[in-house]
């Protein structure tokens, strides 16, 4: 259906003028485009949306002499073969199939000098179309870094329209580009002369005579109309329903390849074969052209296997530094909490507040602060990555495999996020325009490890899993590293292996294509790269002293009350009876021992115990009690939570002041410790999540969805785990 | 401290957290965000950003 583009805005003409002209800016993605959209017409701005989509349109306008303009900015588009949103808009607009938006009276076409012949391939689309044209030539200082210089009166020859070199930051060029924009207008482009071959050229002039008793207009436009309605039968086109055209096509095509006519590529391999030639003429060293130290990299870095070698090592090194440097800032704050909750023992009586302040605020929100070194060094690294370029490489490897999973390459960027937190990534999913896609995408965010998980996984690698050197004499490379780095490893592999069971259950179709950017590398801006870590921290802080602390508050109460009078009665006389026969080291071991079966004995009859020993014989069989349960369910409302009620279950009756990680350590195997890392990685331990999923997805059917599948899913992964691992290493439970 | 005291003030710190958590989660204003800083707020800074950082990969970001 066409699109309709509302009339121009007030505030966006030209009062006074003689004439108004209409230019259309196309142009690729950061060509520089927005930045030269400004340049021309200043604050004289308006936004909107096209009916129907959700593209931005914007407008502006600008006078030069007596003449006014009006400039729409096209979203940024590679082809007029259109593929997304963004694209069907632009070819939309200039091939006239906006209802009665004209395609404008003149294209401004962006081009990126660095890019020159990827960027031609849309000039050269434009020029079919015989409209007025002029290129303005951006980042030409770039491409001279590059030893790519181009000569604009060259480029200018080759296209037979005017081009003129703009630095739009800088407002050079500007004034030339308003003069040439005024001395094209009514001076059709010719069409450049590149060849699709005689074979296909004469399918495609029988496609567009057919076309012309359906769709009026002129006859070149007719012909760009016909190459994309037969060469490229998977996409999505308004006219592709017209009465015969599909079929006519279909029979056209059949007819090329029974000549054994290559058609899928003519127009790709057609236009830029005469690209080559026009960019290669135009450029002033294109011959000298070398590979620049940022290419080589690439080379190494976008490899299938290199380029994953080095990902994997890098993320190896994040990993493992972020046990190794944490460690000592993270026993001082353990001792400053120990040291805190040792001062207000000394300062207040026995009684229910200091109960409240010590085993319940202190103990369990210490618990989790203990972790804000780790969480601020793996942004740190997130960070200086995303920063000098990395990340974008990184996101090259791993687009290949999405892309086989069924993943838009747009679904990146939410992943990456959704190693901070999934509430983000599952709302930048909202710029992915197919709905399938944003949905795959939206239920895989939430089982990237994000950040509130790697507190829980930090306890039970450093509880379980030895510091033993895994590369001889590289001691700091440790097995708990490795541990760390693998379960990041599960949770990708579960999100990627996700997408594709849903795309091959729920959401079936074609994946669309996506261009990746590579950005030049360049030397982190530290003032970006600390404030990313600032922000994350502030948030893991602002949640142990908000959410946290309240959960902290409640669950001590649960754990700690009703206290069971017949419990505390029994202890009692197992003490009169031990201090009448015992003494020394030997009655204050057994009292020691009375001590801790006591707290052990309330807990389980308190009200958090009676909950986890209903639901305990359900997760048993996955090595967990029903103290683990508590944790689980606490940790509904924020994943840390798990950490400091283990915390409070130990902080509670305890004189001496353990370390949790020893506590662990001498009620649980490292089989459980695993089997709880699994089990977190999958589980969707995160009321904030399902919310926004159902807000984001339209309603409560794909909350619950996403909750039902990740807690099954998980349960599955801890059970199959635990039940196999007690068979094969029983000395490790 | 007498312990009447501690259990009253006990019982307003855990009256206090209550009324935090069902603030935070059940009775919250539409579009106020569950809890600081979280992203949950309809004009997000993160997912802002993540528009952009979208845009500058390869294609331009399409908002809601």
């Amino acid at each position: 259906m066409p699109i309709q583009i509302p009339p121009p805005a007030n505030g966006s003409t030209n009062k006074g003028a003689d004439t108004e002209l209409r230019v259309a800016v196309v142009g690729n993605p950061n060509a520089g485009k927005t930045t030269l959209f400004n340049a021309l017409t200043g604050l004289r701005q308006k936004v909107g949306n096209y009916p129907g989509v959700t593209v931005d349109r914007k407008e502006g306008a600008f006078t030069f002499g007596k003449t006014a303009f009006r400039l729409i900015d096209l979203p940024g588009a590679y082809s007029l073969t259109a593929t997304s949103d963004d694209e069907r808009i632009v070819r939309d607009m200039l091939l006239g199939l906006l209802g009665d938006e004209s395609p404008g009276d003149i294209v401004l076409a962006v081009v990126d000098a660095a890019n020159l012949d990827r960027e031609l391939f849309i000039v050269t689309q434009i020029l079919d179309l015989e409209i007025p044209t002029v290129v303005a030539l951006t980042m030409n200082d770039l491409a001279t870094g590059q030893g790519r210089r181009v000569d604009p009166k060259h480029l200018q020859q080759h296209l037979g329209i005017p081009v003129v070199e703009v630095v739009a930051p800088h407002n050079k060029g500007i004034t030339d580009l308003k003069q040439a924009l005024l001395d094209v207008a009514g001076q059709p482009a010719a069409a450049p002369p590149w060849s699709i071959g005689d074979k296909v050229l004469g399918a495609v002039d029988t496609l567009a005579d057919e076309l012309q008793k359906h769709h009026p207009g002129a006859a070149n436009t007719r012909r760009q109309l016909a190459v994309q309605l037969l060469l490229y039968p998977d996409l999505e086109h308004p006219l592709m329903s017209l009465p015969g055209i599909a079929d006519l096509a279909t029979k056209l095509r059949g007819g090329l390849e029974g000549e054994g006519v290559e058609w899928r590529q003519a127009e790709a391999q057609g236009r830029y074969k005469w690209i080559s030639e026009a960019a290669g003429g135009a450029r002033d060293a294109a011959r000298d052209y070398r590979p620049n130290l940022s290419d080589r990299v690439d080379q190494v870095l976008t490899h299938p296997v290199w380029g994953l070698v080095v990902f994997i090592a890098v993320m190896a090194v994040v990993f493992q530094s972020i046990f190794t440097w944490a460690g000592p800032l993270m026993d001082g704050i353990d001792s400053f909490f120990g040291w805190l909750g040792g001062l207000i023992e000394g300062a207040m009586p026995a009684g229910p507040l200091r109960g409240l302040i010590v085993d319940g605020v202190l103990a369990g929100v210490g618990g989790v602060l203990i972790f804000l070194p780790q969480i601020l060094l793996l942004f740190l690294f997130i960070a200086i990555l995303e920063d000098v370029g990395y990340m974008a490489r990184a996101a090259f490897l791993m687009n290949r495999h999405m892309r086989r999973a069924g993943l838009h390459g747009r679904s990146f960027i939410p992943m990456l996020s959704g190693f901070a937190c999934s509430i983000p990534g599952i709302m930048a999913a909202r710029t992915i325009p197919d709905r399938r896609d944003k949905l795959v995408t939206m239920l895989v965010v939430p089982l990237i490890s994000c950040s509130a998980r790697l507190p829980v996984y930090a306890l039970m690698i450093a509880a379980f899993i030895p510091a033993l050197p895994i590369f001889g004499g590289f001691k700091h490379f440790t097995l708990q590293g490795v541990v760390l780095l693998t379960a990041y490893m599960i949770s990708i592999a579960a999100a990627i292996t996700m997408a594709f069971v849903f795309r091959k259950t729920l959401f079936r179709g074609e994946t669309k294509p996506f261009l990746l950017e590579l950005p030049s590398y360049k030397r982190p801006d530290w003032r970006t790269v600390l404030n990313a870590m600032w922000e994350r921290g502030k948030l893991f802080v602002t949640q142990a002293g908000t959410i946290i602390l309240a959960i902290n508050i409640i669950l001590w109460f649960l754990l700690t009350f009703p206290v069971d009078k017949a419990v505390t009665t029994e202890f009692s006389g197992q003490r009169t009876i031990a201090q009448a026969n015992l003494s020394g080291t030997e009655l204050t071991d057994r009292l020691a021992e009375i001590d801790s079966q006591e707290s052990s004995a309330l807990l389980r009859a308190s009200f958090a115990g009676r909950l986890g020993r209903v639901i305990e014989p359900a997760i048993e069989p996955l090595g967990f009690d029903w103290r683990i349960g508590v944790g689980i369910i606490g940790s509904l409302a924020a994943r840390e939570v798990f950490i400091s009620t283990l915390a409070v279950i130990y902080g509670i009756g305890e004189e001496e002041d353990t370390p949790l990680v020893q506590k662990i350590q001498a009620e649980f195997g490292p089989l459980t410790g695993i089997s709880i890392i699994i089990f977190f990685i999958l589980s969707c331990q995160c009321l904030a999540t399902v919310a926004v999923m159902r807000r984001e997805a339209g309603g409560i059917k794909w909350a619950l969805f996403l909750y039902g599948y990740m807690t099954i899913l998980a349960y599955i992964a801890s059970l199959v785990f635990y039940q196999a691992a007690i068979r094969i290493w029983p000395e490790l439970i | 401290m007498s312990i009447t005291v501690q259990w009253i003030l006990v019982g307003l710190t855990l009256a206090a957290a209550c009324a935090y958590l069902l603030r935070a989660f059940v009775l919250r204003p539409p579009g106020a965000p569950a809890d600081p800083g979280c992203g949950t707020c309809p004009s997000c800074p993160a997912v802002e950003e993540m528009a952009q950082r979208i845009a500058e990969m390869g294609e331009e970001p399409a908002k809601d």
